[in-house]
């Protein structure tokens, strides 16, 4: 994995004071399409300060490292028993491992030793340098396609100091780059690295506040009013909406959107994200309780009709990826 | 009257293709000759082995010829009144694939003949190395034709065939005897006088297909009028140069019928948008012929090759792109009308190539990845300046350099030039690891294959296994150069091929037929297979053992042993926590260039049984599951038996870091020392490629594996689901395709375990 091979780097010194803050990462992935112009590197950080039920990357929610288990990968060896200082590991009768996670304290020695890989540990701490190096592996494919960084999540801009850093080294190097935000954070958060943001990816899951710290575990407040604030910034913005059905998909409630976007300056497209109910093994692997609403994925053509109530008011640029 | 199924529908002559479609995919399965064309093929067995009886003591050429006179000139045949194009003389195999030859018929009359000179020699006069080739097969070490002798590579000159028509080469032929004078040789006056009965044969042939085209025009009256128009067509070529798309069509699939029927296969079809692109311009200048109904011919004439194999066989290749000999850019509007007509057949056979040149335009790449994204997935893209400059390396001049074709599934030669015998051997290069290790024993059957190259256990460090390894890949290449060159040598004893002849420069006026060295190049290749497998081993026991130190060489030794039996923890250890090639990992891609180039410069120093170079490869094909099969588990944790890795690529699986990173490990391989081929497969995922985004990602993956100066590449599209629920539900799937390393067919025909290894391929994109 890409995060394994930036662990291996050394972090190049020369490129500027920023290059040693260390940020808390849970995965690289090269050549995605999907998530801004061109070909891009993705970079997540793990930490988000909402915890929305059909959360699709369970595992970016806690702000620290988590060992995730994976028991297809399993050889039986039983080393995670012998080595963990705490505890955790324990095998019942019928062969099946329990994890005691209240007694982890993240320490790595069993993700170490777990040659399988069947132990992982999520989040992995990456200094700005070390990240650069990945990043700019692929700069000849960014340039060929028009492409470049995507910091995504959880949310980034949990993590400030990293993520200004690195945009700040991005775009020093020339690089392209988009966040990825939920958009619940501080101002100031956001203010500070709007310089080295070429596009921002902007989620917006509910208008109704209730509904929104109902299934996203926070109001709406905080990521409406930043959004209007950075849709006067003049950095631009493309707006991330997961889909939902009976959740969020009401015409009454598209219709709102549409009009609250219709508000905004610099909204460069929108795109609707069709629910996925296929992260119930990623929940499992790390022991959070599966709260996925129980609703079909929408089709193309329900997301269409989606695209049109949304436009009643004004014309969008929607994406849909189905 | 012909014995086909005749629709009593009357129908016009245009936009009958989907109509006809199924029964085109039955044409030769469901031909019914009317006794009344010929003798049957039992009848010509007879008048063969009678011939033969009376003429013992022919020179063999001759022998060829005249069995192949006998077939063309009393055989029954058939033309389909539905059909554009004519091309059935019964001759006892209709239906034909590359394995042909192990199957009752043998491939008819011909081959068989061909067949049976081919075991005596076997048996006989190259028994020595045939019996030392054998062996390396059965270890794995290697894998090739029988005998050691690829005859099967063929890339006639069409530009030339239809500039001359085979009138032009029977004037060829006496200028070229006449030029030689008193100089001429008996064997030179044999060959002559093969090649002047097989082309009268040949023009024969034709004017029998044009009488029997002409008497059914009288009693078919709904098919008329495109009975005549092939009637017209047969009384001119291939006797004569086309006149028309039409009859160019014609020519080329008729005189590529007739090469194969005499015994060889037609591994490249041509540089299409080059060579047929004059008559299409022509007859769309003069009005003759639509675009549109210029596609339609072209479907006719490409379902042929695939209703041929019934899309079961490796690639027989259409090339677009590309350039002239004087460097410029071929593409054109029949390159594009071309893929059109490729998309809205949407069969895995033709196989497609496509020659990207830096000058491609953004329209050609973009075609090109939509045709991709759709799931056609049997195109391999070429990087035409690095194929160019491989070849030019090895002493092709510029100009012939730049008219390569890929044959079969990728192997360059020269068009109408060159004999390479491309995939003369493939080499298992991870064996060389395996016998490293064992002081070259197969540990599998016990049998010393390869030289003392000393106890394992006493290796100092990585340098001694690194020079063990050497020593053993030494040792194998020279002697199977050696066998090969014996085979090579027998070649005209084996295979006299006049028909083919006359379609390769220099054979007329050399005299040589082109397994006597009569071509302009003769080459041979070497297909290096399992880098990947060869450069994981490697590079595992260097770090596990001899730096970290974390297992002694006797642990390894031990568990490759056991197979890994109860040693999975160092299994894992191996597999998960050692660099793998394809993860642009500066130790993993450094070793795998050190084995690349050891490979390709040793194969280079080789001359070959008829004086010509011999010329690298890597990759793999079919190969890598059956070299896997006679390979024993190695230190990069792959278990005994399992498949190496498909071509170029990263071994299954083990390619972790995205297909950026596979692409930057393998564009650090010099690819102009690959001048018989280097091909990367890359697997996407469909959700990569989808919608506008996905298109665009793709063009730039292309043009950025092109611009680091990678060779070739192939694209499949897959997604997990989608192939489980296959192997659940065959028939709802039957369409969809897969390329397995060179060849497409449909996932529904692989055996389950190569369903599973497509399986574990899946690993982009999500
Ligand atoms: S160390 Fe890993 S493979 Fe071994 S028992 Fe624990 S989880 Fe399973
Ligand atoms: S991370 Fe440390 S404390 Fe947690 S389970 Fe593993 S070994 Fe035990």
């Amino acid at each position: 994995m890409a995060i394994e091979a930036a662990l291996e780097k050394r972090s190049n010194t020369e490129r500027g004071e920023g290059a040693q803050c260390e940020g808390l990462i849970f995965d690289i992935k090269r050549y995605a399409v999907h998530d801004g112009p061109g070909l891009r590197t993705v970079v997540f950080l793990k930490g988000c300060s909402l915890s929305c039920a059909w959360c699709h990357n369970p595992e970016s929610i806690s702000p620290r490292p988590e060992v995730s288990l994976h028991p297809e990968r399993c050889i039986a060896c039983f080393t995670c028993v012998k080595v963990c200082p705490n505890q955790v590991h324990q095998f019942g009768e019928g062969g099946e491992h329990v994890l005691e996670r209240d007694r982890c304290k993240q320490c790595g020695t069993c993700t170490e030793s777990c040659y399988a890989e069947a132990l992982v540990m999520v989040g992995k701490k990456l200094s700005v340098g070390q990240v650069m190096e990945v990043l700019n592996e692929d700069r000849a494919f960014y340039e060929a396609s028009g492409g470049g960084v995507t910091l995504s999540g959880g949310e980034p801009f949990m993590q400030a100091e990293f993520t200004t850093a690195l945009l700040q080294s991005c775009k020093a190097a020339g690089l392209h780059t988009a966040v990825d935000t939920c958009g619940n954070v501080p101002w100031a958060v956001i203010q500070k690295t709007l310089p080295y943001i070429d596009l921002a990816l902007y989620d917006l899951k509910h208008m109704d506040p209730g509904e929104h710290k109902r299934h996203a575990g926070a109001t709406n407040d905080l990521a409406l009013r930043n959004l209007r604030r950075l849709s006067k910034s003049g950095v631009p913005i493309e707006i991330r909406i997961p889909l939902i059905p009976t959740v969020n998909d009401s015409p009454a409630h598209v219709e709102a959107i549409g009009r609250f976007l219709a508000s905004l300056d610099n909204i460069v497209g929108v795109r609707l994200l069709p629910y996925l109910r296929l992260a119930g093994s990623k929940y499992a692997s790390i022991g959070r309780p599966n709260r996925m609403p129980e609703v079909d994925t929408p089709t193309r053509e329900h997301l269409e009709t989606v695209a049109g109530w949304m436009q009643r008011d004004r014309p969008l640029t929607i994406f849909i990826n189905a | 009257m012909s014995a086909q199924a005749v629709d009593v529908k009357a129908r016009g002559l245009w936009g009958t293709f989907e109509e006809c479609r199924d029964h085109l995919f039955k044409q030769y399965q469901e031909t019914r000759f009317d006794p009344d064309t010929g003798l049957s093929p039992e009848a010509l067995e007879a008048e063969v082995a009678s011939y033969l009886e009376a003429h013992r003591d022919e020179p063999r050429v001759l022998q060829k010829a005249n069995v192949f006179r006998i077939v063309m000139t009393h055989g029954q045949i058939a033309i389909d009144p539905q059909d554009w194009f004519v091309d059935k003389v019964n001759h006892g195999c209709l239906v034909r694939s590359l394995s042909c030859e192990d199957r009752p018929d043998g491939g008819g009359i011909l081959r068989r003949l061909s067949l049976r000179w081919l075991y005596d020699t076997m048996d006989g006069p190259i028994g020595e190395s045939t019996n030392w080739l054998r062996r390396a097969y059965r270890a794995g070490q290697a894998t090739g034709p029988k005998g050691g002798l690829d005859r099967g590579h063929i890339a006639p000159g069409w530009d030339a065939l239809f500039a001359a028509g085979l009138t032009g080469l029977l004037d060829k032929v006496a200028q070229a005897r006449e030029a030689l004078g008193t100089r001429v040789t008996p064997e030179q006056l044999a060959f002559y006088e093969a090649l002047e009965i097989v082309y009268r044969a040949a023009i024969e042939l034709s004017n029998r297909f044009a009488r029997l085209a002409l008497k059914m025009a009288d009693e078919l009256p709904k098919h008329r009028e495109r009975l005549l128009i092939i009637a017209s067509a047969m009384s001119n070529v291939p006797a004569n140069p086309p006149r028309t798309f039409h009859e160019a069509l014609q020519f080329h699939w008729l005189v590529h019928e007739l090469i194969e029927i005499e015994g060889e296969y037609v591994r490249s079809a041509g540089q299409f948008d080059r060579t047929f692109y004059p008559f299409y311009k022509a007859d769309i200048d003069a009005g003759r012929l639509t675009p549109e109904r210029a596609k339609e011919l072209i479907k006719f004439f490409w379902y042929k090759w695939y209703a041929r194999t019934q899309g079961r066989e490796n690639g027989k290749n259409f090339c677009f792109g590309g350039q002239y000999p004087d460097g410029t850019e071929i593409t054109n509007e029949l390159t594009y009308l071309a893929l059109d007509a490729f998309e809205e057949m949407n069969t895995p056979d033709p196989k497609l190539s496509l020659r990207f040149l830096p000058t491609s335009s953004e329209k050609l790449y973009r075609r090109v990845a939509e045709l991709i994204r759709d799931g056609h997935n049997s195109m391999v893209l070429m990087n035409d300046p690095v194929a160019v400059e491989a070849l030019v390396k090895r002493g092709i001049p510029l100009e012939d350099a730049r008219i390569y074709l890929p044959i079969g599934c990728y192997e360059p030669a020269v068009e109408g030039k060159q004999v390479g015998c491309t995939m003369n051997i493939t080499v298992n290069l991870a064996k060389g690891v395996e016998l490293a290790l064992n002081d070259g024993r197969d540990p599998t059957t016990g049998e010393q294959v390869g030289p003392h190259t000393g106890d394992a256990r006493s290796f100092a460090g990585f340098d001694d296994v690194w020079d063990a390894y050497v020593k053993q890949m030494d040792y194998f290449l020279e002697h199977a150069h050696d066998s090969i060159a014996a085979a090579e040598r027998a070649w005209p004893q084996i295979n006299p091929s006049p028909m083919v002849a006359g379609a390769i420069e220099d054979c007329i006026a050399r005299g040589k037929d082109v397994g006597q060295g009569g071509p302009r190049y003769n080459t041979v290749g070497f297909v290096g297979a399992g880098l990947a497998n060869a450069c994981d081993s490697l590079v595992a026991l260097k770090k596990a053992v001899y730096e970290e130190k974390r297992f002694t060489i006797g642990e390894v030794l031990e568990a490759l042993r056991a197979n890994f039996e109860g040693q999975e923890r160092m299994r894992q250890y191996l597999v998960n926590r050692t660099p793998k090639w394809g993860n642009n990992d500066p130790d993993a891609d450094g070793l795998a260039r050190r084995i690349a180039d050891y490979y390709c410069n040793k194969v280079h120093n080789f001359t070959n049984g008829r004086g010509g170079p011999c010329m690298a490869a890597l990759f793999s094909l079919t190969f890598a599951l059956h070299g896997g099969e006679r390979t024993g588990a190695l230190p990069d944790g792959r278990r005994a038996g399992e498949s190496l890795a498909p071509g170029l690529a990263a071994s299954y699986g083990r390619d972790r870091n995205s297909v950026t990173a596979l692409i930057d490990s393998v564009t650090k391989l010099d690819s102009t020392l690959t001048p018989n081929g280097a091909v990367l497969d890359v697997t996407l995922h469909p959700s990569a490629i989808k919608e506008e985004e996905g298109l665009e990602g793709l063009v730039a993956l292309i043009k950025t594996f092109l611009s680091k100066g990678g060779y070739a590449v192939q694209f499949n599209v897959f997604d997990v689901d989608t192939l489980r629920d296959a192997q659940r539900y065959p028939e709802r799937y039957s369409t969809l395709q897969v390329r397995v390393t060179g060849w497409s067919v449909y996932f529904t025909s692989l055996s389950r375990q190569e369903q599973e290894l497509y399986i574990a391929r899946i690993t982009h994109g999500n």
